[in-house]
């Protein structure tokens, strides 16, 4: 239900409007799952969900997006066979793959270093490797080659090299794409620090972004397989495909959803969904398995993008490290905007004009607010992780393939 | 297609740029060129203009000329480049060269015979990396084209859009090359194209630069003596040569487009199997053609009574500065005098060293070339290469 092919995007407006009555059912079954071993696969931390003082504003008529969350993950675990209750801590993703991942970024500098003598260049490529981010792209990558290798090779365990080197190209081009951003929305804040934008001028952070890109293609190009270099460059295609939707939407009321999912497949979640394909290419995977991990990433790709965007609203700045309602005032309409415009069609006129009138910004914020385009927006999120943590259960088990699991879990509930 | 002929007949506000198209389309030396030129494209059986309908006619580049005559009326460069992009003003066609080496390489009896081109002897791959090569041009030169803007300039808002449509347009012909070069299922074509990308974007790092913003050349110091190996692909320790003018000259030029030509003439032999050896010929003949160009149109402002501009790392400039060191305290001084430097590079040495050095890279390819077996398309390659002596 949840895996949408871009041709498929349309039958995903309509199928929205029968969300809500599948969600009047949730809320009449939520009470009889909310027993405890239903949530024993996730840390204790994780399960305040949204916290209710991170909201800006307190009005949300009939209940607030953390009792939404928390039912809907009730919900979640109704259709996913139980394996009894387990140790917590063991699935944590980045408890798994610490030795993976303690190197990665050191494996990207050294690789960028071995690329330039100019200091500068250096400077700036490495800007947001500094080891602060999530490295969630890595993260799902080795998860999932992991996964896959025990899937294939009866629970042996190991990772292919190649199959890092994914998680580290698909990394630099996520980031080669951020600093193309930072310049296209003249963004000031980007994790917490001054974005490249603001510390270089223009030129240079463009041209360090084209030298992160050939680095990352030098690198693709030494994993010598055709296939996945073929993979890994439609995500650079998509990525510039993305950027262009956003830069201008002039279809009408109907088609803004569809536009809305393509641009956010096109922008992060074909990147996740290739490097999972990638590294089950690698493992000498079928086409059924590629495909299934492929569209795990997809799926979790997209999830993970409403999750943005919700949190965009909700979200303190301190916690995103940049601005709240930072979408609004780029002039971009999100899912929850989208979702808030069947109630306040007011909304319509201010989404054509990208918020550009002076107090459209606050406006929007209000009405999304006071409409229900949060628990919209996490409801269909929640659809997007649930379906990837199906595909994930479908896989042998392993603590790799239960990580993918708790990943979903984890995307879908994070608070940045 | 509307605002393609928006573009066109734009007029530039710069008149400094309009000088440019008129004086270097003008003169002698410009009629052999296109002479030359108009042969060669005869010889690979081929219209070149690689500006191909398959990338006007989509939706991308119909978004970005729609927002590039938004444009029109400011001084942002990439009016200039779009134009040029669409009169085919900028020659020599490198997606022509490219061509032309593979035909001089001959078809390898190893490749397949679906590959082959018979009426025209180039496989249909090295087609395909000639619009690569194109696209890469191209797009770099957009990524170029943007300006670094203060928010004390005027229009400063249309200049920074300017920028946001240039950086787009060029991420979107890296994307269509990537897309192509990963289609042509060949590791090492791949990577030495990605290199090629690596050192475009280097080019934009070199120090110093002077407090006005403009490239500035380093100092020239005497005591650095090493000399870049014909053949070396980077990445360049530029340090070990800053200084030392002729190597800093060709660096310069090598990350800013020249490697790209060389790696691209080397990979068109990869794509068509021929041996090791002959593939390093290739690209010593890409890198010697397009560094004796680039020396060739670095000349032409500083003969007789030009007023064409140039800049500080212009080949007579740092050539100049090499036995008048003294001159760099015009180049470092905070309002530069250009007329001061030019009557100054033209009473001196420089105009003559470049010239040596033009024909330096001359002899190179025509030295390279004779690696190759005798064709229609080797006497095209010795003729363009002829238009450049002196």
């Amino acid at each position: 239900m949840a895996c949408t092919g871009p041709s498929k995007l349309c039958a995903r407006i309509c199928w929205w409007k029968q969300c809500t009555q599948i969600r009047k059912k949730i809320s009449t079954t939520s009470s009889k799952c909310s027993d405890e071993r239903t949530l024993s696969y996730f840390p204790k931390s994780n399960s305040t969900t949204i916290n209710s003082t991170s909201f800006r504003h307190r009005d949300l008529h009939s209940s607030n997006v953390a009792d939404i969350a928390s039912r809907i993950r009730c919900y979640g675990t109704i259709g996913t066979p139980q394996t009894g209750p387990m140790p917590e801590y063991e699935y944590q993703p980045y408890k798994l793959l610490e030795d993976d991942l303690k190197d990665v970024y050191t494996y990207i500098r050294e690789a960028l270093r071995k690329n330039t003598y100019q200091d500068d260049l250096y400077e700036i490529a490495t800007y947001y490797f500094d080891g602060h981010g999530k490295a969630i792209r890595p993260m799902v990558a080795i998860l999932m080659a992991r996964a896959i290798n025990c899937h294939i090779n009866k629970n042996s365990n190991f990772l292919l090299s190649a199959q890092r080197e994914v998680g580290m190209i698909s990394e630099m081009i996520h980031t080669a794409s951020l600093i193309h951003d930072d310049v296209i929305d003249q963004s000031d804040f980007r994790r917490g620090k001054p974005s490249v934008n603001v510390m270089w001028n223009q030129k240079k952070v463009t041209m360090a972004g084209d030298f992160i890109l050939a680095v990352a293609s030098m690198l693709i190009a030494r994993l010598r397989n055709n296939s996945v270099t073929l993979v890994l460059s439609q995500v650079v295609t998509d990525l510039v495909q993305g950027e262009f939707m956003q830069l201008g939407s002039k279809e009408t009321e109907n088609e803004r959803f569809a536009h809305y999912l393509t641009k956010t497949y096109r922008k992060t979640a074909s990147l996740i969904a290739n490097s999972m394909k990638s590294v089950a290419i690698l493992a000498g995977a079928d086409e059924e398995l590629c495909n299934l991990s492929y569209q795990y990433g997809k799926n979790l790709g997209i999830g993970f993008q409403l999750v943005d965007d919700l949190l965009d609203f909700v979200s303190s700045s301190e916690a995103m490290g940049k601005p709240a309602a930072a979408d609004l005032k780029l002039g971009l309409a999100t899912a929850p905007v989208l979702f808030a415009c069947e109630k306040f069609p007011e909304l319509n006129p201010m989404i054509m004009r990208r918020f550009q009138e002076p107090g459209d910004v606050q406006r929007a914020f209000e009405l999304v607010h006071k409409s229900e385009g949060l628990e919209q927006t996490q409801f269909l999120a929640k659809q997007h992780c649930q379906e990837a943590a199906r595909l994930a259960n479908s896989l042998t088990e392993s603590p790799y393939q239960k990580g993918l699991i708790v990943t979903a879990d984890f995307v879908l509930n994070r608070m940045k | 297609m509307n605002a393609l002929s928006r573009i066109v007949l734009a007029r530039n506000v710069n008149s400094k740029v309009l000088n440019v198209l008129k004086y270097s389309t003008s003169g002698i030396a410009g009629d052999r060129w296109k002479g030359v030129v108009n042969n060669a494209e005869k010889v690979v059986g081929y219209p070149t203009s690689f500006l191909n309908l398959r990338w006007l006619l989509n939706d991308e580049i119909s978004n970005i000329a729609l927002h590039i005559t938004k444009l029109i009326g400011t001084n942002h460069p990439i009016i200039k480049i779009a134009r040029d992009l669409l009169h085919q003003t900028d020659c020599p066609k490198w997606g022509l060269i490219i061509l032309l080496v593979s035909k001089a390489a001959g078809i390898n009896h190893k490749v397949a015979e679906i590959e082959r081109d018979i009426t025209s002897g180039i496989l249909h791959n090295q087609r395909v990396l000639a619009e690569i090569t194109e696209m890469i041009k191209t797009g770099h030169n957009l990524h170029n084209g943007m300006m670094k803007i203060d928010d004390e300039d005027d229009n400063h808002n249309d200049l920074r859009f300017g920028n946001k449509i240039a950086l787009l347009s060029g991420d979107y012909l890296y994307s269509k090359s990537f897309q192509e070069l990963a289609q042509l299922k060949n590791h090492s074509l791949n990577e030495i194209i990605s290199t090629s990308l690596r050192d475009l974007a280097e080019a934009e790092f070199f120090r110093p630069r002077d407090s006005r913003r403009d490239i500035l050349p380093h100092r020239p110091c005497i005591d650095k003596n090493l000399i870049l190996s014909k053949t070396d692909p980077g990445p360049y320790d530029l340090n070990k040569y800053m200084g030392n003018s002729r190597e800093e000259w060709i660096l310069r030029n090598l990350l800013n487009g020249v490697n790209l030509l060389a790696k691209s003439c080397k990979g068109a032999l990869i794509l068509g199997e021929h041996p090791e050896f002959l593939q390093d010929k290739a690209y010593i003949f890409g890198r010697s053609l397009a560094l004796a160009w680039q020396a060739n149109e670095e000349t032409k402002p500083f003969l007789h009574k030009s007023f064409l501009p140039f800049t500080l790392v212009n080949a007579p400039v740092i050539f100049q500065l090499e036995s008048d060191p003294d001159m760099y305290d015009l180049l470092d001084a905070s309002e530069i005098d250009y007329e001061t430097i030019r009557s100054r590079v033209i009473e001196g040495e420089g105009v003559e060293k470049t010239m040596n050095l033009q024909m330096e890279f001359v002899d190179d390819a025509l030295e390279a070339l004779e690696y190759f077996p005798e064709s229609d398309a080797r006497d095209s390659l010795v003729k363009i290469v002829r238009a450049l002596e002196i």
